[in-house]
């Protein structure tokens, strides 16, 4: 019953400068879990993907992966901040995928995914590009293996990064915005691989869009952030036919006329 | 009034010839030694950590900032009575590539720069390490782009060796005045040649700087 939960944030907070842009995070999310995390731009929903992957360093709190402290070690005496090396061993259980793709430019798509576990996980040159391939194939990619980014269109260039993150097998991955930045008729094709990835595994993950209706339909989870804290958190039904606070209603009725 | 002797220009080709080697060998060691010092600097500069980015601002801050020829002095005539001792080739070609060192990190910085900081977040999430990241992600992307650059300091470097005569390395200015001038008491010859070396090399490697550069932007636009 009481299992413990694959993310855990407690009293997370960052600022850029005079911006408070998470106040005070908490927020367990289990493992297997498919949270969207929704809210106006600028409330920090991206902060919170980009501090999970270490690319921002929270100012307090903690993080915990899968029970180890994100950015700390624990001792018999309290917390100590941790060394780069911790860090950088808990986050191999996170894989993101990036709003601008951020592929490789000079690497065919081949080693752009089979790259990491070569170096990183040691696997030998044939593994990795078997799991690369079969990852590419995943995604609907088998037949470019040998093209590089820049003759990709940008739904294609995103599903290698979504096979180039899972390469690595993370246990938690974190979708920042993923189809923002594609041209409107593109977006389906990384949805369809999203939700495919949502139905066939039980990986968690941690999804930040602005697209509402996919938000709800991959979601068993809602969490809405506005100003730096979370709102409201529940289950997509509720949270997207019958919001409990204002600042939810209000924010949904923005979007859904937009669209 | 002195006139051009053809016959003592064919006499004291194979001296210049010979000179020219050195002259080049040094212009290579110190543009190896230059290119490679300078990554260093420009890698250590962007560290995060000031113990490590702090001192390399200022030691290359402060090798620009003093003269060339003073620096080979120091190399050649100080530092034996500090007890290192450097043959005048070796005190050459150090103190070439530590000189232009201190510009091509500038060179390297810029390229560095211009690596999109998504580049080193894809990195940081598929949890390389700091030299993969280097080696495999962000050098491939910054070096490219400067390599004119970099190739532009190599014909400036190369236009300085005469410097190294300062400090007896017997390269082409060398042995134009001190050795074949100095015993024939004849300048015009082997000064004048010794200019048209350097101007058709100089031209030579513009020219190629030039076609690796257009060839560049060209691949830059059909990406």
């Amino acid at each position: 019953m009481n299992e413990q939960p694959i993310i855990e944030l407690c009293g997370v907070s960052k600022s850029f400068g005079q911006l408070r842009v998470l106040r005070g995070i908490d927020l367990d999310i289990n493992a297997g879990q498919h949270v969207s995390v929704i809210g106006p731009s600028g409330s920090g929903k991206s902060t919170l993907l980009r501090l999970l992957m270490t690319l921002e360093k929270p100012d307090a709190g903690t993080v915990r992966i899968d029970g180890d402290y994100l950015y700390h070690l624990d001792n018999t005496n309290g917390l100590r901040p941790a060394p780069p090396r911790h860090t950088r061993q808990v986050r191999a259980k996170v894989g993101m995928v990036f709003q601008h793709f951020n592929l490789f430019p000079h690497m065919s798509v081949l080693r752009n995914v089979s790259m990491a576990p070569l170096r990183v996980q040691g696997l030998s040159k044939q593994d990795a590009q078997q799991r690369a391939e079969d990852l590419l194939g995943m995604v609907g990619l088998r037949d470019k293996l040998d093209s590089y980014p820049h003759q990709l269109s940008g739904g294609q260039k995103q599903r290698v990064a979504i096979a180039r993150a899972l390469a690595m097998q993370p246990k938690v991955m974190l979708f920042d915005e993923v189809t923002s930045a594609l041209d409107p008729e593109l977006v389906g094709e990384v949805q369809t691989v999203l939700r495919e990835l949502a139905t066939s595994t039980n990986m968690t993950m941690l999804i930040v869009t602005h697209q509402m209706r996919f938000a709800q339909q991959i979601a068993d989870r809602v969490v809405f952030f506005d100003r730096g804290v979370i709102v409201e958190d529940g289950q997509p039904e509720v949270i997207f036919s019958n919001p409990r606070h204002d600042r939810t209603r209000r924010f949904l009725q923005t979007v859904l006329e937009a669209t | 009034m002195n006139h051009w002797d053809w016959h003592f220009v064919w006499r004291t080709l194979p001296q210049l010839v010979d000179a020219l080697c050195v002259t080049l060998q040094a212009t290579a060691l110190g543009m190896l030694l230059a290119a490679t010092l300078g990554l260093f600097w420009a890698v250590a500069r962007r560290s995060a950590a000031r113990l490590v980015s702090w001192p390399a601002a200022a030691v290359v801050e402060f090798i620009r900032s003093t003269p060339l020829l003073v620096q080979l002095y120091f190399l050649y005539y100080v530092f034996p009575s500090l007890g290192v001792t450097l043959s005048a080739m070796a005190a050459g070609v150090i103190g070439l590539g530590v000189h232009y060192s201190s510009y091509t990190a500038e060179v390297y910085r810029a390229g560095l720069e211009g690596v999109p900081r998504g580049q080193w977040e894809a990195a940081t999430a598929l949890n390389l390490s700091k030299w993969d990241t280097l080696r495999r992600v962000v050098l491939p992307q910054a070096i490219p782009p400067v390599l004119p650059a970099l190739g532009n300091y190599l014909v400036a470097m190369f236009k300085e060796t005469p410097l190294l005569s300062a400090i007896t390395v017997v390269e082409l200015v060398h042995v134009a005045k001190d050795e074949i001038g100095a015993e024939t008491f004849k300048y015009l010859e082997p000064l004048t040649l010794v200019g048209v070396i350097f101007l058709v090399l100089s031209l030579l490697s513009a020219a190629m700087i030039r076609y690796v550069e257009a060839k560049w932007t060209l691949r830059r636009i059909a990406v």
